[in-house]
């Protein structure tokens, strides 16, 4: 083993340590689920709950991962890698945000363009972050995702939304063993506990 | 012509090999720091898997030859050590990593 080799094996470890809390799975299942239930239901109370797994996943790293894992600043190579996933999403909402303006003002895209667009988007996105962060539930939750929308798409619903909560609710049952498992092997650190007397236990 | 000090170090270059880094724990902490800014105790402690005594035995040995510096620092009211390695640290490292890849790259297949 060279050292540039032990360099990115040490990036990828520092990068996966922030992964083994199983919020991701159960932000992207969390918001599969309910994409799906809002499809079949088209009652639009669902689409919020889709939108309260930001929530979800925020309040996770705060409260659940930050007192267990500690805390780290990455340095510039990891820096880059987040950003270049942070730019990706960016994009994507972006796109997003111009193809609801175009509905929004009645000049409504396409289906024929548009279906095949967001379908090709939003597994692009998965797929991308999967690579840059080397994060490899990732791509198949974009696959995951991608499949049920072009089903969506072609089939169309109640299949395509079927399709989607059950892909969802696979994802979260990952992320939700993933976070037992993490709960499990990274207990918080008791009070008076020497790593808390040396003032490093977050609140 | 080589001088004394070039001749020693072809003829010996693990002898010339940092100590401090070198110890097996140590470079992984090392190792660690040198991919991130900085990182607290808790985070270092996972990473790592070492117990709080032997982490808290080397960073206090990484401290003393000046390669780590431990920052207080408060997150809401809590005071909070963040630790980096510092530059004099750093220049260690990358020169541990070129005299190992010296040595290992002399060696015979």
């Amino acid at each position: 083993m060279t050292t540039n080799m032990g360099l990115k094996e040490a990036g990828r470890r520092v990068l996966h340590l922030t992964f083994q809390d199983g919020l991701w799975d159960i932000f992207i299942g969390w918001l599969m689920l309910f994409g799906g239930i809002r499809s079949l239901t088209d009652n639009p109370w669902f689409s919020l709950a889709a939108l309260g797994s930001v929530l979800l996943y925020m309040g996770g790293k705060l409260l659940i991962t930050a007192p267990r894992l500690g805390r780290v600043k990455f340095g510039p190579a990891l820096r880059a890698r987040i950003g270049v996933a942070r730019l990706v999403i960016a994009i994507a909402v972006l796109g997003t945000v111009f193809l609801l303006a175009l509905v929004l003002s009645g000049q409504r895209p396409s289906a024929k363009v548009a279906g095949p667009l967001m379908v090709l988007g939003t597994t692009a996105v998965f797929l991308l972050i999967a690579y840059v962060w080397d994060f490899r539930r990732l791509y198949v939750y974009g696959l995951l995702m991608g499949i049920s929308m072009t089903l969506e798409e072609t089939v169309g619903d109640p299949i395509g939304a079927i399709v989607q909560c059950v892909f969802g609710g696979i994802a979260l049952l990952v992320g939700l063993v993933v976070l037992v498992r993490f709960l499990h092997d990274y207990p918080t650190p008791v009070e008076g506990s020497p790593a808390e007397e040396a003032g490093d236990v977050n609140p | 012509m080589s001088t004394p000090e070039e001749r020693s170090e072809e003829l010996h270059p693990l002898a010339d090999i940092d100590q401090v880094i070198h110890a097996p724990a140590r470079l992984m902490v090392v190792t660690y720091l040198y991919v991130v800014e900085s990182a607290d105790f808790v985070f270092l402690m996972r990473l790592t898997g070492l117990t709080w005594g032997n982490l808290s035995s080397h960073l206090g040995k990484l401290e003393k030859e000046g390669y780590i510096e431990i920052q207080k620092e408060f997150v809401g009211k809590k005071p909070h050590t963040m630790i980096r390695l510092t530059d004099r640290g750093r220049a260690a490292f990358r020169e541990y990593k070129r005299r190992m890849q010296q040595v290992l790259g002399e060696l015979p297949e």
